[in-house]
């Protein structure tokens, strides 16, 4: 059992900073939860909380059913995956993974077993004998996630293992990480800024800013239905439009799919734009964004390849009515249907 | 370019190194090889000799370490427990402190009837670890205040107590920081004479004479040959050690193949 529980943690550090305020968070048993939001929001502090190496300033932390806040690192059974991967420089890759279990005092036969056979799920036999400076970003991301996993923890978390690494590669070892969460049935705690990695990777996602989570959903929900204006427009790439109103003071959101380009008007009840001047264009594969200025106003309109527009010329664009998000102009809360 | 203009600021320092010192020696061979008599077979039976080689060596083998271990592990207190100000200042001042003006105050207490029963090379020791140990406290602290704290983190997740980790993951990534103090701790520990000379003056308790009062002794009397003999010894002897030290250093290097 593994469920993780924060509840009301504060973090104060000692120049008096204080990262986190009455924080709460459930985590289920063997979940793949991605903490996500812009740098310094306290993404990492979390982590470091739950593995101890960071002591809450008050509040509890609970692993499994146990509170764990006295409870020193190397008694936790948690392995985390550093964002620079923290790779012991002085041992090879095999020294590195063989080091937890050495502790544990596991023979050195079955040392050997274990490590060959997460070499062979990693990939990582023929580097096994190399030093961690000897190796490639992504080799030494596949290292430190053997050291990791070789001690069958209870909880993983990861602290943006994937920056250091080319985007090629990145997008190969977030499918790995998938499947590893799968085969491995155990919690994970990932952490990222990057919203696309948090979109493609987390069975729920927490969105996090200034050390308060906006909104904890699946991607799904969180991408259809942000709670606030700051989820809003994090995630999802292009980002989200926003159109004020200041007669109503409310912002209207709008995603770059929803916005149509269109001589005709729709039908059903919509909100329409017009004299919006073409900017630029940029092919994304099947899909075309087009960037718009529409009296000062920049919107962005994600469309089919094959829809033809020329720079410079003006169109009118139009958003039913049922695809708009509505925000609450000073809060930028969500308003719903009712209040409007 | 850069070697050259480099080059423009070491030389005259290589030069007055080398006329100062390295010429002087040199000549100074003489004594040993081309005098009469076999100035080394002679210097091995000579009983102050003997005895302050071996008071040296014991000397060396037990402050030198114990001026690392104090150093290392005030520098790592300094950066887990955050000793205080005082604390840190205590450590570092006395390397500032010139042998003669406190000279007096170590007399005093080595003259106390308390220290009547204590071994003479202790006293010296307890006065080298006092003006030594802000140096190799520096080198360790300059050390871990630039280390990745995450791999020592990574070493606690993974099942690894204080003192393994401190041996197992610290030590060898401050394996540059250790060669330093070693050498610089070396250095401090042959030029303790002059603080002893200050304050036990020439004629020290035969505990605590060392290979410096020898060689001292016998620039004074002029006998020029066993001077250099035992110099040449001593330097071969700081040359092994060194070799010794350099060595087992390179070695964590290229363990780490940085
Ligand atoms: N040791 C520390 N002392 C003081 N303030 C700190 C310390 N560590 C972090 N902070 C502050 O706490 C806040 C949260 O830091 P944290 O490292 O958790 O952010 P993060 O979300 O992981 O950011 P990033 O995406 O850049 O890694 C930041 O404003 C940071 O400046
Ligand atoms: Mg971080």
């Amino acid at each position: 059992m593994a469920e993780i529980i924060l509840k009301d943690v504060t973090k104060i550090y000692p120049n008096g900073f204080k990262a986190l305020e009455d924080f709460s968070l459930k985590i289920t048993d063997k979940e793949f939860l991605v903490l996500v939001g812009p740098s310094g929001c306290g993404k990492t502090t979390i982590l470091r909380i739950i593995a101890g190496l960071e002591e809450a300033s008050a509040g509890d932390v609970i692993i499994g059913d146990r509170r764990v806040n006295d409870v020193l690192p190397k008694d936790r059974n948690i392995s985390m995956v550093f964002q620079n991967y923290a790779l012991y420089p002085h041992m090879n890759v095999y020294e590195n993974m063989a080091f937890s279990l050495k502790l544990r005092k596991i023979g050195k036969k079955e040392i050997q077993e274990k490590i060959l056979n997460i070499a062979g799920i990693l990939e990582i036999e023929d580097i096994l004998y190399k030093k961690p400076a000897t190796l490639s970003g992504g080799q030494k991301q596949r290292a430190a996630l053997g050291r990791a996993i070789i001690r069958e923890p209870d909880i993983f978390l990861f602290d943006e293992p994937l920056s250091n690494i080319d985007a090629k590669l990145r997008t190969q070892m977030r499918i790995e990480l998938i499947n590893l969460h799968k085969r491995l049935g155990t919690t994970f705690i990932y952490v990222t800024h990057d919203q696309t990695e948090a979109m493609t990777m987390g069975e729920r996602i927490a969105v996090m800013k200034d050390g308060i989570i906006q909104q904890m959903d699946t991607p799904e929900n969180i991408y259809k239905n942000p709670v606030n204006i700051f989820t809003a427009g994090f995630i999802g790439s292009p980002q989200m439009n926003f159109i004020k109103d200041s007669d109503k003071n409310i912002i209207m959101g709008v995603r770059p799919e929803k916005l149509k380009i269109s001589s005709v008007e729709p039908e059903e009840s919509s909100l329409s734009l017009d004299q919006c001047y073409v900017e630029a264009v940029e092919l994304i594969g099947s899909e075309k964004l087009i960037y718009f200025d529409c009296n000062g106003l920049k919107l962005i309109s994600k469309v089919p390849e094959d829809i033809q527009t020329i720079k410079g010329n003006s169109y009118k664009l139009y958003c039913l009515k049922k695809d708009i998000h509505y925000f609450d102009g000073e809060k930028g809360e969500k308003l719903y249907y009712e209040k409007i | 370019m850069k070697k050259y203009s480099m080059m423009k600021y070491i030389l005259p320092s290589i030069f007055g190194v080398a006329f100062l010192n390295l010429v002087p020696f040199i000549i100074a061979q003489k004594y040993v090889f081309f005098s009469s008599g076999g100035s080394f077979t002679d210097i091995f039976s000579n009983m102050g000799f003997i005895i302050s080689i071996k008071n040296t060596a014991v000397f060396m083998s037990v402050f030198i370490p114990l001026a690392v271990i104090i150093g290392f592990v005030t520098a790592f207190l300094t950066e887990y427990l955050k000793l205080s100000f005082w604390v840190q200042a205590a450590v570092i001042l006395p390397i500032t402190v010139p042998a003669s003006s406190v000279s007096g105050f170590f007399r005093e207490i080595a003259a106390s009837s308390a220290l009547e029963n204590i071994n003479g090379l202790f006293i010296v020791g307890f006065i080298f670890l006092w003006s030594c140990i802000g140096y190799t406290y520096i080198i360790f602290l300059i050390s871990l205040k630039n280390r990745d704290k995450s791999i020592e983190e990574a070493a606690y997740l993974d099942g690894s107590g204080t003192l393994r980790t401190i041996f197992s993951i610290m030590l060898p990534l401050h394996s540059e920081a250790l060669v330093l103090a070693v050498i610089v701790s070396t250095y401090n520990s042959l030029k303790i004479f002059r603080m002893t000379y200050a304050i036990f003056g020439e004629y020290p308790d035969y505990r605590m004479f060392m290979i410096q009062n020898f060689l001292h002794l016998k620039l004074k009397e002029l006998s020029l040959d066993t001077l250099m003999a035992g110099a040449d010894i001593l330097l071969a002897f700081i040359f092994i050690l060194l070799f010794f030290i350099l060595r087992s250093g390179r070695k964590h290097k290229i363990k780490m193949s940085l």
